[in-house]
Protein backbone atom coordinates (compact mmCIF):
# COMPACT_ATOMS: atom_id res chain seq x y z
CA UNK A 1 0.00 0.00 0.00
CA UNK A 2 1.03 3.35 -0.72
CA UNK A 3 0.33 5.83 2.08
CA UNK A 4 -0.98 8.70 0.00
CA UNK A 5 -5.08 9.00 0.02
CA UNK A 6 -5.63 9.06 -3.63
CA UNK A 7 -9.56 9.67 -3.50
CA UNK A 8 -8.69 12.47 -1.35
CA UNK A 9 -6.55 13.89 -3.86
CA UNK A 10 -8.99 13.11 -6.42
CA UNK A 11 -11.78 15.11 -4.60
CA UNK A 12 -9.12 17.99 -4.04
CA UNK A 13 -8.06 18.21 -7.82
CA UNK A 14 -11.68 18.63 -9.14
CA UNK A 15 -12.53 21.04 -6.58
CA UNK A 16 -9.82 23.61 -7.39
CA UNK A 17 -10.12 22.77 -11.17
CA UNK A 18 -14.16 24.04 -10.66
CA UNK A 19 -13.51 26.92 -8.00
CA UNK A 20 -9.64 28.10 -9.71
CA UNK A 21 -10.57 27.33 -13.05
CA UNK A 22 -7.20 26.59 -13.89
CA UNK A 23 -6.16 24.15 -16.56
CA UNK A 24 -3.24 22.93 -14.13
CA UNK A 25 -6.67 21.47 -12.16
CA UNK A 26 -7.12 18.96 -14.98
CA UNK A 27 -3.65 17.95 -14.78
CA UNK A 28 -4.17 17.24 -10.84
CA UNK A 29 -6.69 14.96 -11.82
CA UNK A 30 -5.44 13.36 -14.41
CA UNK A 31 -2.40 12.45 -12.08
CA UNK A 32 -5.09 11.84 -9.06
CA UNK A 33 -6.47 8.79 -11.40
CA UNK A 34 -3.36 7.76 -12.76
CA UNK A 35 -1.85 7.29 -8.77
CA UNK A 36 -5.40 5.46 -8.64
CA UNK A 37 -4.57 3.00 -11.42
CA UNK A 38 -1.59 2.55 -10.45
CA UNK A 39 -1.92 1.57 -6.88
CA UNK A 40 -4.65 -0.46 -8.41
CA UNK A 41 -2.13 -2.23 -9.97
CA UNK A 42 0.11 -3.26 -7.30
CA UNK A 43 2.77 -0.30 -8.52
CA UNK A 44 3.22 1.27 -5.25
CA UNK A 45 5.92 3.61 -5.89
CA UNK A 46 4.55 5.24 -8.78
CA UNK A 47 1.35 5.69 -7.50
CA UNK A 48 3.09 7.36 -4.64
CA UNK A 49 4.75 9.48 -7.18
CA UNK A 50 1.85 10.41 -9.66
CA UNK A 51 -0.05 11.32 -5.92
CA UNK A 52 2.72 13.41 -4.93
CA UNK A 53 2.73 15.43 -8.88
CA UNK A 54 -0.97 15.54 -8.31
CA UNK A 55 -0.81 16.94 -4.81
CA UNK A 56 1.62 19.44 -6.15
CA UNK A 57 -0.61 20.32 -8.80
CA UNK A 58 -3.52 20.86 -6.47
CA UNK A 59 -1.13 22.94 -4.44
CA UNK A 60 0.06 24.99 -7.14
CA UNK A 61 -3.57 25.65 -8.31
CA UNK A 62 -4.77 26.63 -4.88
CA UNK A 63 -2.11 29.08 -4.12
CA UNK A 64 -2.03 31.24 -8.28
CA UNK A 65 -6.51 30.97 -7.48
CA UNK A 66 -5.66 32.82 -4.71
CA UNK A 67 -3.66 34.87 -5.71
CA UNK A 68 -5.19 35.81 -9.14
CA UNK A 69 -8.22 36.14 -7.26
CA UNK A 70 -6.69 38.79 -4.80
CA UNK A 71 -5.32 40.61 -7.59
CA UNK A 72 -8.56 40.81 -9.40
CA UNK A 73 -10.89 41.36 -6.59
CA UNK A 74 -8.33 44.66 -5.74
CA UNK A 75 -8.04 45.84 -9.18
CA UNK A 76 -12.04 45.97 -9.37
CA UNK A 77 -11.89 47.64 -6.18
CA UNK A 78 -9.40 50.23 -7.17
CA UNK A 79 -11.24 51.07 -10.20
CA UNK A 80 -14.28 51.15 -8.34
CA UNK A 81 -12.85 53.62 -6.14
CA UNK A 82 -11.14 55.67 -8.64
CA UNK A 83 -14.50 56.26 -10.48
CA UNK A 84 -16.13 57.38 -7.88
CA UNK A 85 -13.11 60.23 -6.53
CA UNK A 86 -12.84 61.03 -10.80
CA UNK A 87 -16.55 61.19 -10.71
CA UNK A 88 -17.88 59.57 -13.67
CA UNK B 1 2.04 29.74 16.68
CA UNK B 2 5.20 28.14 15.78
CA UNK B 3 5.94 26.21 19.39
CA UNK B 4 2.64 25.31 19.75
CA UNK B 5 2.34 23.17 16.88
CA UNK B 6 5.78 21.96 18.24
CA UNK B 7 4.13 21.50 21.18
CA UNK B 8 1.27 19.34 19.45
CA UNK B 9 3.47 17.51 17.20
CA UNK B 10 5.59 15.95 20.50
CA UNK B 11 2.41 15.12 22.20
CA UNK B 12 0.57 11.77 21.45
CA UNK B 13 -2.85 13.49 20.94
CA UNK B 14 -5.36 13.03 19.12
CA UNK B 15 -4.12 9.57 18.90
CA UNK B 16 -0.77 7.65 17.83
CA UNK B 17 -1.90 6.79 14.69
CA UNK B 18 -2.95 9.45 13.44
CA UNK B 19 -0.26 10.72 10.90
CA UNK B 20 0.08 14.40 12.07
CA UNK B 21 -2.09 16.15 14.51
CA UNK B 22 -4.58 18.49 13.34
CA UNK B 23 -4.99 21.11 15.77
CA UNK B 24 -8.32 22.44 16.91
CA UNK B 25 -7.84 25.85 14.74
CA UNK B 26 -6.94 24.02 11.75
CA UNK B 27 -10.21 21.92 11.91
CA UNK B 28 -12.26 24.95 11.93
CA UNK B 29 -10.65 27.72 9.87
CA UNK B 30 -12.74 25.84 6.44
CA UNK B 31 -15.91 25.71 7.59
CA UNK B 32 -15.15 29.33 9.34
CA UNK B 33 -14.15 30.99 5.75
CA UNK B 34 -17.14 28.69 4.71
CA UNK B 35 -19.77 30.14 6.83
CA UNK B 36 -18.24 33.85 6.48
CA UNK B 37 -17.97 33.58 2.53
CA UNK B 38 -21.71 32.19 3.13
CA UNK B 39 -22.84 35.05 4.80
CA UNK B 40 -21.24 37.67 2.33
CA UNK B 41 -23.03 35.63 -0.68
CA UNK B 42 -26.10 35.76 1.20
CA UNK B 43 -26.06 39.24 1.92
CA UNK B 44 -24.99 40.43 -1.28
CA UNK B 45 -27.11 39.45 -4.06
CA UNK B 46 -24.46 37.94 -6.70
CA UNK B 47 -27.40 37.60 -9.37
CA UNK B 48 -27.19 41.55 -9.91
CA UNK B 49 -24.41 42.08 -12.49
CA UNK B 50 -21.70 44.48 -10.60
CA UNK B 51 -22.47 43.48 -7.06
CA UNK B 52 -18.60 40.62 -7.93
CA UNK B 53 -16.45 40.95 -10.62
CA UNK B 54 -17.35 38.38 -13.03
CA UNK B 55 -15.28 35.82 -13.42
CA UNK B 56 -11.67 35.78 -14.67
CA UNK B 57 -11.92 33.06 -17.38
CA UNK B 58 -15.01 34.29 -18.96
CA UNK B 59 -13.68 37.88 -18.68
CA UNK B 60 -10.28 36.68 -20.68
CA UNK B 61 -11.84 34.25 -22.96
CA UNK B 62 -15.31 35.13 -22.99
CA UNK B 63 -16.17 31.00 -22.48
CA UNK B 64 -17.97 29.80 -19.20
CA UNK B 65 -15.45 27.82 -16.84
CA UNK B 66 -16.79 24.72 -15.14
CA UNK B 67 -17.13 27.22 -11.76
CA UNK B 68 -19.07 30.05 -13.64
CA UNK B 69 -22.36 30.35 -11.78
CA UNK B 70 -21.08 29.22 -8.30
CA UNK B 71 -21.91 31.90 -6.49
CA UNK B 72 -25.41 32.40 -8.15
CA UNK B 73 -26.03 28.72 -7.11
CA UNK B 74 -24.97 29.23 -3.61
CA UNK B 75 -27.23 31.90 -3.12
CA UNK B 76 -29.80 30.60 -4.42
CA UNK B 77 -29.17 26.79 -2.35
CA UNK B 78 -29.38 29.09 0.57
CA UNK B 79 -32.99 30.70 -0.54
CA UNK B 80 -33.63 27.24 -0.74
CA UNK B 81 -34.11 26.82 -4.39
CA UNK B 82 -32.40 24.00 -5.51
CA UNK B 83 -34.35 24.26 -8.99
CA UNK B 84 -32.39 27.60 -9.91
CA UNK B 85 -29.37 26.46 -7.87
CA UNK B 86 -28.77 23.41 -10.52
CA UNK B 87 -29.51 25.76 -13.07
CA UNK B 88 -27.10 27.92 -12.35
CA UNK B 89 -24.11 25.27 -11.83
CA UNK B 90 -24.95 21.91 -11.56
CA UNK B 91 -21.70 20.63 -11.26
CA UNK B 92 -21.10 22.67 -7.70
CA UNK B 93 -24.04 21.08 -6.21
CA UNK B 94 -23.28 17.62 -6.86
CA UNK B 95 -19.76 18.31 -5.66
CA UNK B 96 -20.78 19.83 -2.22
CA UNK B 97 -22.37 17.09 -0.66
CA UNK B 98 -19.03 14.99 -1.63
CA UNK B 99 -16.66 17.88 -0.30
CA UNK B 100 -18.81 17.43 2.85
CA UNK B 101 -18.38 13.99 2.99
CA UNK B 102 -14.55 14.41 2.50
CA UNK B 103 -14.24 17.24 5.29
CA UNK B 104 -16.14 14.83 7.64
CA UNK B 105 -13.70 11.79 6.70
CA UNK B 106 -10.85 13.86 7.04
CA UNK B 107 -11.88 15.05 10.48
CA UNK B 108 -13.00 11.46 11.64
CA UNK B 109 -9.20 10.16 10.41
CA UNK B 110 -6.89 13.03 11.84
CA UNK B 111 -8.81 12.46 15.15
CA UNK B 112 -7.98 8.89 15.02
CA UNK B 113 -11.80 7.94 15.23
CA UNK B 114 -12.48 6.44 11.74
CA UNK B 115 -16.43 6.30 12.72
CA UNK B 116 -17.58 7.18 8.58
CA UNK B 117 -15.85 4.33 6.39
CA UNK B 118 -13.25 5.24 4.60
CA UNK B 119 -13.75 7.18 1.34
CA UNK B 120 -12.84 4.85 -1.81
CA UNK B 121 -13.64 5.59 -5.17
CA UNK B 122 -12.73 2.85 -7.91
CA UNK B 123 -10.34 4.01 -10.74
CA UNK B 124 -12.95 3.72 -13.00
CA UNK B 125 -15.18 6.56 -11.12
CA UNK B 126 -11.69 8.23 -11.40
CA UNK B 127 -11.51 8.65 -15.13
CA UNK B 128 -15.29 8.96 -15.05
CA UNK B 129 -14.89 12.35 -12.79
CA UNK B 130 -12.50 13.72 -15.36
CA UNK B 131 -14.15 13.42 -18.61
CA UNK B 132 -17.62 14.24 -16.31
CA UNK B 133 -15.80 17.61 -15.95
CA UNK B 134 -14.37 18.43 -18.87
CA UNK B 135 -17.76 17.46 -20.57
CA UNK B 136 -19.48 20.09 -18.52
CA UNK B 137 -17.04 22.67 -19.10
CA UNK B 138 -17.42 22.20 -22.88
CA UNK B 139 -20.88 21.68 -23.05
CA UNK B 140 -22.09 24.51 -21.08
CA UNK B 141 -20.54 26.84 -23.66
CA UNK B 142 -22.42 25.28 -26.79
CA UNK B 143 -25.05 27.90 -26.72
CA UNK B 144 -28.10 24.87 -28.32
CA UNK B 145 -31.26 24.34 -26.63
CA UNK B 146 -30.58 21.25 -24.39
CA UNK B 147 -27.37 22.10 -23.85
CA UNK B 148 -27.54 25.85 -23.04
CA UNK B 149 -29.22 24.44 -19.70
CA UNK B 150 -25.77 23.96 -18.56
CA UNK B 151 -24.83 27.34 -19.16
CA UNK B 152 -25.14 29.65 -15.81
Amino acid sequence: MSGSNHTLNLILAIVVTVLCCLPLGIVAIVFAAIGMSRQGSGDYAGAESAARTARICIWISFGLGLAILAIYVLFFLLLGIGTAILGF
Amino acid sequence: MVSESANARSLPWPHPTARRPVTLAAWLTPPALVICGLALVNAVDPRIPGNYPPCLFLFVTGCYCPGCGTLRALHSLLHGDLRSALGYNALTVALLPILGAAYCYGVAHAVGRPAIPALRVSQRAAWAALVVVLAFWALRNIPVSPLSALAP
